[in-house]
């Protein structure tokens, strides 16, 4: 008998590294079609303004000219959670870069020049560009109509003001909590609109044939979703548009949801048969697409002298941007899990989503953790420090465990953020803090050790569901059919993994194709950690549905029950007499039996998976037994280098442990952790977008907004911790966002070990830590 | 989008500045493209004539001339700059400086004449040619000239070049004395960045500090006097003098990169450490 060798936990080489390496993997920038069309948009240069005259017939007569489009002509709103969003401007613009007209010529150049006999004639209105003047009543609004807009249930606008999402979070009595606390802690913290900063920017080809059908090739996260909004918005049937997307070069979130394609759409329509290409420049990539929010937050912590939490009172105001039809619900998340991965008994939090005349805040990897955990955790710290307690011991005294509630009430289960924490201090060779950190001999630098934990639950409606179709072709190998997409995170990889063990076939025989809505299998979004967790249990099941057509033919053909048939490594075969075996491909499209008759029909696996018992949150207190279909747990440490004199800081060491549930493939899982380890970082020392005082983006490139390089990547140690998720494929649980959470909050933490100073807005540039040593 | 422009590729100095005469203002020279094409890109410059000047004979050779230095031509590769063995062993600053510039890719284009003829106040090899005293040969109109290297930065994006002038070649003068030289440039980033500051130093055998600064006036400078106050001098007391000096003879501005004040505070961090390390360096090496 063949021995069987699972594909769980194994580090096999990802599926599509040849493609990539090689240079074949076809991204939507590399398509080409005959007649191809190439479009461009015309960006307001005013953050705040009305439109008083739009005019495009000049640009329309320009010879090789083929469409031109204003807000007017398409004044449809969109959007995910909240209708809010048209993708053009309509009666006025929101933000420096917002689409005024678009253009689609048979070249760039004559494009371009159309773009500039484009008249537009502007009132400029007064900027709403600070989140903590937006929310005040004399402010001027950047949506007026906001009553008037459309949105989910869990989504709660107020009307004639800026706030277009006011999530609360009442738990126990929180005056009572504080009564009864020794020390009260409160401080408030910064974190700026940043970027995504994908390798690949935003492209995408729609075209409206003769038949009157939409379709669109897009670098998107989100094709089904596409597909939706726009049926939505258009009252169009879904067979009139069809979303194709090929790989995805880096998406972290900003290419979830309808972002760019939108403006492709009434161009398309006006040109009829011409398939037109749009790729944003990297000034739009940074700009016109989505960032994510910046948020100004007042923490507030009651805590008793042995440390335990007593209350906690958390006011979020989110810069939101011009346009929040899908930030308004990562400002939902923050305030669900805005305690973090500890056990308060008396909460009351206010998560503001908040209009500007700034960039389109959205989603972006971590979803509203990153910014409440920059909070949160060096808020932990600051308490830690006032009861002159250790960083790591406080923590453990409060962190969540079996039977331990969240912020929303759930009582909590199987809870791995203990055993996270202390794998963490171990890794990183964690000793109390006793006092300021060693200045190396010799030098005018510091060392110092920091610590930060995290959680995070997938951000998505109740009922996101995935689909999995598993086909057999005639030789054995197998189209594993899912809507997930590559996005580099390896999802084809486990998906396949998945797959290879529950069939039973090889890792290598099983082929994924680029999403297609019209010919694929179901899948919400790959966003928000979850292909791994959902579409892998549709995997699981449509590969088990195949393995037992597959094993009631093999059943037939060799005369023996089910029970006695097995398929392994790409072979069916009789368990009680191995030397009767046949390769998979012999009955994948049915049994040939011994007469020559024909038995079953081709294999067609199908499995489903939506997460259950999801109850929507109370509107008032926010208070649910189950408000999400998971949570995952981590922590990370990090260990510094401060320069004194500059303030420069090093992060020579970051030690990183996840609560999996179970990993399916240790090479992808802990590149997954580097990366984001390398992004938060990232986040932490370098990246803001900054603004003159009139809204304009003023480092839309990479020579003004800073990433790591190559020269920043710390030593990393990276380890897993295997809590099964009850209902995860093998107990897996997602990680792919957590692990760039607490990396900037684990910095700021080993920051003030290092000096006894707290830097608590992001950057930790250079200058701004210098500046906050200077003022000790 | 690039703007279209006609691209020539000169055959002879003679040729390229008959290119660019007959351009005028609308012609401009391209070495490895590294500036010039993003400013093309951005709409900054807007040329009619692009004249590629790396096929003249000479423009891409690093030769060592008796009694002369080196001479570079001002069209080499940084990178090629970076790994010739003579300029690694007689001007290791200048290696030092050249590695600090963008990205290895960009380094493969960029060159030493266009780093320098770009004339941004933070360009990496100014202060080490400052230093070294670098003469730059340069073509024109009237044939060919020689500018000292502290006579050829005029302001932010302005040299002494003339119409139709091109810097041909970088001459380097023979160092009679060892010497050791160190770098230092702070940038957001540890790589792949401009400098908020940079400070170049150079200490020679016979008691001589040389110091240059870069992105902290309109171009780069090299500060004398704080030199000459460690002529006879190198205690710990007179390094912090000569880095107090450093500080006032800059004059930085405010920017999206840095604050004035910062860049001042860094100027004297920097050029302390500067002096110190080219100073142990030099003790090391006359070991």
């Amino acid at each position: 008998m063949a021995a069987k060798t699972s594909y769980i936990g194994a580090g096999v080489v990802r599926n599509d590294a040849r493609e990539k390496v090689t240079g074949t993997a076809r991204y939507a920038g590399d398509l080409k079609f005959d007649r191809m069309l190439y479009a461009k948009l015309l960006r307001s240069k005013y953050a705040h303004a009305r439109l008083v005259r739009v005019d495009a017939s000049k640009a329309a007569k320009l010879p090789g000219v083929k469409a031109v489009v204003t807000g007017k002509d398409f004044p449809y709103r969109m959007g995910l959670y909240l209708v809010d969003r048209t993708p053009y401007a309509v009666d006025k613009v929101r933000y420096y870069g917002e689409p005024v007209a678009g253009v689609a010529a048979i070249s760039p150049e004559i494009a371009e020049e159309a773009l500039s006999l484009i008249e537009v004639e502007y009132e400029e209105l007064p900027p709403v560009l600070d989140v903590l003047e937006a929310i005040k009543p004399e402010s001027p609004l950047v949506h007026p109509n906001l009553h008037e807009y459309e949105h989910v249930p869990a989504i709660f606008p107020v009307p004639h003001t800026n706030i277009s999402n006011h999530f609360k979070i009442r738990k126990g009595d929180v005056e009572k909590g504080f009564a009864e606390a020794d020390l009260i802690v409160e401080d408030t913290y910064y974190v700026p609109q940043i970027q995504h900063s994908p390798l690949e920017p935003h492209a995408a080809i729609a075209l409206y044939d003769r038949e009157g059908k939409l379709t669109i090739w897009a670098s998107s996260q989100s094709p089904f979703a596409m597909r939706k909004i726009l049926s939505q918005s258009l009252k169009w049937p879904m067979h009139k548009i069809r979303v194709i997307g090929p790989y995805v070069g880096g998406g972290f979130g900003g290419k979830a949801g309808l972002n760019v394609e939108a403006t492709l759409v009434p161009l398309a329509m006006k040109a009829r048969g011409y398939p037109m290409k749009l790729v944003c420049t990297r000034e739009e990539e940074f700009r016109d697409t989505f960032v994510r929010q910046g948020m100004w937050c007042r923490l507030k912590t009651g805590v008793k002298r042995n440390g335990r939490i007593t209350a906690q009172e958390f006011e979020m105001y989110w810069d939101g941007g011009a346009y929040t039809e899908y930030g308004v619900n990562v400002t939902r998340a923050a305030g669900y899990s805005s305690a973090g991965v500890y056990d308060i008994p008396n909460m009351k939090t206010d998560s503001y989503c908040v209009y500007t005349n700034k960039p389109v805040g959205g989603p972006l990897r971590g979803f509203g953790h990153g910014e409440n955990h920059w909070a949160i955790e060096q808020h932990m710290d600051q308490i830690a420090h006032r009861l002159g307690m250790d960083p790591v011991e406080f923590r453990m005294i409060n962190l969540q465990r079996e039977g331990s509630t969240n912020a929303t009430g759930q009582v909590l289960h199987n809870v791995g953020i203990g055993k996270c924490l202390e794998e963490t201090a171990r890794l990183i060779g964690w000793t109390k803090v006793t006092g300021p950190g060693k200045i190396e001999p010799g030098t005018k630098k510091v060392r110092a050790k920091g610590i930060a934990c995290m959680t995070k639950a997938p951000a998505m409606p109740n009922d996101a569901a995935s689909t999995a179709i598993v086909k057999l072709n005639d030789d054995g190998t197998v189209v594993l059919n899912i809507s997930a997409q590559e996005l580099g995170q390896g999802a084809f990889t486990v998906l396949a993994q998945i797959c290879a063990e529950e069939l039973g076939v090889r890792y290598e025989d099983i082929r994924i194709y680029p999403v297609d809505t019209d010919h694929g299998a179901y899948e919400w979004q790959t966003v928000a950690s979850r292909i791994t967790y959902s579409c892998g249990r549709a995997v699981m099941e449509a590969a088990r549905d195949a393995k037992r057509q597959l094993i009631d033919h093999a059943s037939r053909y060799f005369g023996v029950p089910a029970e006695d048939v097995d398929v392994v490594d790409g072979e069916v075969f009789v368990k009680s007499n191995p030397s009767r075996r046949v390769p998979v491909g012999t009955l994948a499209l049915g049994a040939t039996l011994p007469d020559f008759s024909g038995y079953g029909g081709p294999v067609v696996g199908r499995g489903k998976f939506i997460p259950e018992g999801i109850v929507a949150m109370d509107a008032e207190t926010g208070q649910s037994p189950k408000p999400v279909a998971n949570w995952t747990y981590g922590a990370q440490a990090v260990e510094i280098e401060l320069d004194l004199e500059t303030g420069r800081i090093d992060v020579k060491k970051v030690a990183a442990v996840y609560d999996a549930g179970r990993v399916i493939n240790p090479v992808t899982a802990t590149s997954q952790v580097e990366g984001g380890v390398v992004q938060g970082l990232s986040i932490g020392l370098f990246e803001e977008m900054k603004f003159d005082e009139r809204g304009k983006l003023l480092n839309p490139s990479y020579v003004d907004y800073k990433i790591a390089t190559a020269a920043e990547i710390p030593e990393m140690l990276v380890g897993f911790v295997e809590v099964p998720q009850e209902d995860g494929p093998y107990g897996a649980r997602g990680i792919g966002e957590h692990v760039m959470v607490p990396t900037p909050p684990a910095i700021a933490n080993a920051l003030f070990h290092a000096v006894g100073v707290r830097v608590k807005r992001l950057p930790m540039t250079s200058e701004n830590v210098y500046w906050a040593l200077r003022q000790k | 989008m690039l703007l279209p422009f006609d691209y020539v590729r000169a055959r002879s100095r003679e040729e390229a500045v008959d290119l660019a005469l007959r351009a005028g203002a609308g012609g401009r020279f391209l070495a490895g493209g590294t500036d010039l094409l993003v400013r093309i890109h951005d709409r900054q410059l807007r040329p009619k004539v692009v004249i590629d000047l790396k096929g003249i004979e000479g423009m891409q050779a690093i030769n060592s001339c008796d009694g002369e230095g080196l001479v570079v031509g001002a069209a080499t590769p940084l990178n090629r700059l970076i790994r010739d063995e003579l300029v690694r062993s007689r001007y290791g600053l200048l290696a030092e400086a050249a590695h600090t510039v963008g990205s290895v890719q960009i380094r493969n284009r960029a060159s030493l004449g266009g780093n320098i003829s770009n004339a941004s106040p933070a360009a990496d090899t100014a202060p080490a040619l400052l230093l070294y005293e670098a003469e730059i040969l340069t073509w024109g109109p009237s044939g060919g000239r020689k500018i000292l290297i502290g006579e050829f930065f005029k302001g932010p994006g302005a040299t002494a070049l003339g119409e139709g002038e091109f810097v041909f070649k970088v001459r380097l003068p023979i160092l009679k004395e060892r010497s050791f030289g160190v770098y230092l440039k702070l940038g957001r980033t540890r790589a792949v960045d401009l400098a908020i500051v940079s400070v170049a130093a150079l200490a020679l055998e016979g008691g001589e500090v040389r110091l240059a600064l870069g992105a902290v006036a309109p171009t780069p400078i090299r500060v004398r006097e704080a030199e000459a106050i460690l002529r006879n001098r190198k205690d710990k007391e007179a390094i912090k003098e000569a880095a107090a000096a450093a500080r006032r003879l800059a004059a930085p501005i405010s920017d999206i990169r840095a604050s004035r004040e910062y860049r001042l505070e860094m100027t004297e961090v920097l050029t302390a450490r500067a002096i110190e390390q080219a100073l142990a360096g030099l003790a090391a090496r006359a070991r």
